[in-house]
């Protein structure tokens, strides 16, 4: 039954054919099924997913059932999770338990869903391989030689393998785009400031954004609906009316105008991405849409900018992991600074201590306005450039990834071949926003293909609807892994 | 050798604790004396994930303290942070003001005792006031060796106050702190009490042979929560100062701590080992918008302040410049004078004066008490003086 809708899924529950508890058993088998070779999961919270489900079932019977009741879910590691282990993939906090939810957690637990568990993500989200995992990579199902992409590889290779049908995650440059291209499922990234931070791992707290994952945009639209809204404890969030996602969904694609930045097609992007993209784009021509080239020229700067910004909220947003009130400490130290230094080397992966390293120095007297204001401006050119762009088109499309999927291990010790894989999505961070990736086919070796689509501000309806409609006309969602 | 006619030059930066309810980026009750601990929540010891949103009230009395203080009102200021590791920190920094605070200029205007009898008149700049918040506290005592943290005082909201260095002698600083304070406490802004921290002055002390233009080298001597340490310490420092550049040596800029027991400054840190704060805007907060509205609704909101209402006692009642000041020292202090010539009548304004500020004000300085604990009131105090004057 998890395979189906949510919409299938939700009316089965309705009308008493499938109960919440039965859901959430068949979720939390195929968990265990699956997780040994794909290591998704860095928690499975059985007896938790099994007493929400209870508690789903008994509002079902009551007549309060909403969209996402008993539906099983699951968290990124990133979400605070009251009671349950939230580890941020990291051995700095393999022993922290949350004492209070995230937002989006409690949005999602008022809704009815059915949290199974949380996934397996790059350390404090930065990587795009999940393979900085303190609790070892994940692999992705189409290919268990292969990465699934990251930040979010966990919950991308959860829905992929069909273990959940919905999954949370956060984007700070790609880290929802990336994996749900590279594992073949749909992921969206609204509108900076639409999905309240708080409780939300910070990682870069001016690009961090969560996001949401399904096998469809419909199903996307559903979930990202019940995450958005206001939250007054987050002073980034936006205060404005939020509507349905999925409202606009039925809209045909009938002069709709698609805009193709020259740039992301120029080069760097691999032949069978390619193909897949041009093939995806054609079907849209089909289903009345209209290309336009336009141009991003500052889209280049982007990784540079990138990787200058967000380090340096890192390097702020980690002080905290200090091994004094909670997380790793070393067992042994001579003094207070001999704490840190081994509390802070022990807890910290290699990936991690470099983008504190490199945010320290960018931050750093002297070198302030070279690295981090410059940055700032180019952010600035690079938000530009998207609202010309967006005057001349509805969205823009292209590759969310130059290359499908590669092994594991293939990139980790060059860690600028795997920055330049964000490519064409940490531009969208940068600008704040919407950006959606969906199937768009097949590439080497049988790996998955994502066609990215970038909206103008709070156009996520949009882009779900764009989206939607390209799953009416083809079946490249629904093919499933075998592993 | 002829001895050099020295300059002294000093600067204050005053930290106020603001009487919010709250903290400045939390919920949590800021009250003083609760058990450790116990006023510290998620967003204070920083748990993983959390986020700052700023008090209101904070920022309204830091507009209340520009305006009574003729300073212009930043209409966007932005929250900076201030990285460094400290165990009593929770986040690994503090969250602060840099280059754009919420208050800009403004001055005082002081009368500063000549120590002759007499007073004259001083005027000190202000540069800025911006918004912070505080750090908790490290307990080195009581532990074994170890350190206690306790965390009730992180978050709570100061207004740090910076002078210019306009101030001559440690007479001028000392005048200026008190003003400043008696300001604070009548708006309303900070309880004012020292003993428990919540107001706390840094002095900038520097020397030069008088008629230089230059500043000579200034040392900071941190933490002075008293009048009297404040006056001490800068007495000490300037003398200090004096001697080391008499004996041929050169003053080195840095960081001292006063001790009260010894009477003796000593330095914490020399500029060497500064640290790099690597101040940057706050991702988590949108910068600080004021809009002209809130700050005229504010302004409306002022009670008449000490300058105003000394300028009244001098043209209205014909006090002096002296009587006046003293007067509208605090505004308890004014109160009680302009209740008793409300029972005694306007035309009896000078006379009430000295009715208050002689055997009255000396009386409650022989029992310390404070005018709001006076044994007598208003009324007393005039029907008392007319039945001895009719004697």
């Amino acid at each position: 039954m998890i395979d189906s809708s949510l919409k299938d899924i939700a009316a089965a529950l309705r009308a008493k054919t499938v109960s919440a508890v039965e859901l959430a058993t068949e979720s939390l088998a195929r968990i265990e099924a699956g997780n040994p070779r794909i290591n998704a999961f860095v928690t499975v919270d059985h007896d938790g997913a099994l007493a929400a489900a209870r508690a789903a079932d008994a509002s079902i019977a009551a007549g309060k059932a909403g969209p996402l009741t008993g539906i099983p879910l699951a968290h990124k590691d990133v979400f605070c999770t009251e009671g349950v282990l939230t580890t941020c993939g990291s051995k700095m906090l393999a022993n922290f338990v949350s004492p209070y939810d995230a937002h989006v957690v409690s949005l999602l637990k008022n809704a009815g869903a059915v949290m199974v568990g949380k996934t397996n993500m790059d350390e404090f989200a930065m990587g795009s391989s999940n393979e900085s995992s303190h609790s070892g990579p994940t692999r992705n199902p189409w290919n268990t030689a292969k990465v699934p992409g990251g930040s979010s590889g966990g919950s991308a290779a959860a829905v992929a393998a069909r273990m959940v049908p919905i999954a949370t995650g956060s984007d700070t440059g790609g880290s929802v785009r990336q994996p749900a291209s590279l594992c073949g499922i749909t992921g969206i990234k609204p509108t900076y400031g639409t999905v309240s931070r708080f409780g939300m791992i910070a990682y870069a707290s001016s690009l961090d954004q969560g996001g949401a994952f399904a096998r469809t945009a419909a199903d996307c639209a559903q979930l990202l609906s019940a995450m958005t809204g206001h939250d007054p404890r987050d002073s980034t969030s936006l205060e404005r009316s939020y509507d349905h996602y999925g409202a606009d969904l039925a809209r045909p694609l009938t002069g709709l105008r698609i805009g193709l930045p020259k740039e992301f097609f120029a080069e760097g992007m691999e032949g069978d991405v390619r193909l897949a993209v041009e093939a995806a784009l054609a079907e849209y021509r089909k289903l009345g849409a209209t290309t336009v080239e336009v141009s991003l020229p500052n889209a280049r700067l982007a990784i540079p900018a990138y990787y200058v910004i967000a380090p340096a909220e890192a390097s702020s947003n980690l002080s905290r992991f200090d091994g004094v009130r909670y997380g790793h400490r070393a067992a042994e130290y001579t003094d207070l600074i001999d704490m840190y230094c081994k509390s802070r080397s022990q807890g910290f992966g290699a990936e991690v201590q470099r983008r504190i390293l490199v945010g320290t120095y960018v931050l750093s007297h002297g070198y302030y306005d070279a690295y981090y204001i410059k940055a700032q401006k180019l952010r600035r050119l690079i938000a530009q450039d998207f609202a010309a762009a967006l005057e001349q088109c509805d969205v823009i499309a292209g590759p969310t990834n130059p290359t499908v999927a590669y092994g594991i291990g293939e990139k980790s010790s060059d860690p600028v071949q795997m920055y330049l894989g964000d490519i064409y999505t940490v531009a969208v961070n940068l600008a704040g926003l919407p950006g959606l990736s969906h199937p768009a086919g097949f590439g080497k070796d049988g790996l998955p293909v994502g066609l990215q689509l970038i909206g103008n501000y709070f156009t996520e309806a949009r882009l779900l609807n764009t989206a939607h409609q390209f799953q009416q006309a083809t079946d490249w969602h629904s093919r499933a892994p075998v592993f | 050798m002829s001895r050099t006619d020295w300059e002294v030059v000093i600067g204050l930066e005053v930290h106020t604790q603001l009487n919010t309810q709250s903290k400045i980026f939390s919920s949590a009750s800021i009250a003083f004396g609760a058990e450790p601990n116990v006023q510290a929540c998620g967003v204070d010891i920083a748990l993983p994930g959390v986020l700052p949103v700023l008090n209101k009230g904070a920022v309204e009395r830091a507009i209340r303290f520009g305006l009574s203080v003729g300073a212009s009102i930043a209409p966007k200021s932005v929250f900076a942070r201030k990285n460094y590791f400290y165990p009593d920190l929770p986040k690994g920094y503090q969250i602060s003001q840099f280059e754009l605070p919420v208050v800009v200029g403004g001055a005082l205007n002081l009368l500063v005792p000549d120590g002759k009898g007499g007073a004259y008149e001083k005027r000190v700049n202000l540069t800025r006031a911006h918004l912070e918040e505080d750090a908790g506290k490290s307990l080195h005592e009581d532990f074994h060796g170890m350190t206690g943290i306790d965390l009730n005082r992180a978050g709570t909201p100061l207004l740090e106050i910076v002078s210019e260095p306009d101030m001559r002698s440690s007479a001028e600083a000392v005048a200026y702190a008190k003003q400043l304070h008696s300001l604070v406490r009548w708006i309303d802004i900070c309880d004012g009490n020292m003993q428990e921290g919540s107001f706390r002055c840094d002095a900038n002390v520097s020397v030069r042979p008088r008629g230089q233009e230059q500043f000579g080298t200034r040392r900071e001597i941190k933490n002075l929560n008293s009048f009297r340490f404040l006056q001490q310490a800068i007495d000490y420092e300037i003398q200090w100062q004096i001697d080391l550049i008499e004996d041929g040596g050169k003053v080195q800029q840095a960081t001292v701590l006063f001790d009260p027991d010894s009477g003796e400054t000593r330095a914490m840190r020399s500029k060497e080992d500064a640290h790099d704060y690597r101040y940057f805007p706050d991702p988590d907060l949108l910068p600080l918008v004021i809009s002209d509205e809130w700050v005229e609704r504010v302004r409306s909101e002022l009670p008449e302040l000490p300058v105003a209402l000394s300028a009244r006692f001098q043209g209205e009642y014909g006090l002096s410049a002296y009587d006046a000041t003293t007067l509208t020292a605090s505004r308890d202090m004014a109160r009680f004078y302009l209740d008793v010539v409300a029972t005694a009548g306007t035309a009896n304004a000078k006379t009430c004066a000295n009715w208050v500020m002689g055997d009255l004000a000396g009386r409650l300085n022989k029992a310390e008490l404070d005018i709001t604990a006076s044994p007598v009131s208003a009324v007393q105090l005039v029907r008392s003086s007319w039945q001895r004057n009719r004697r």
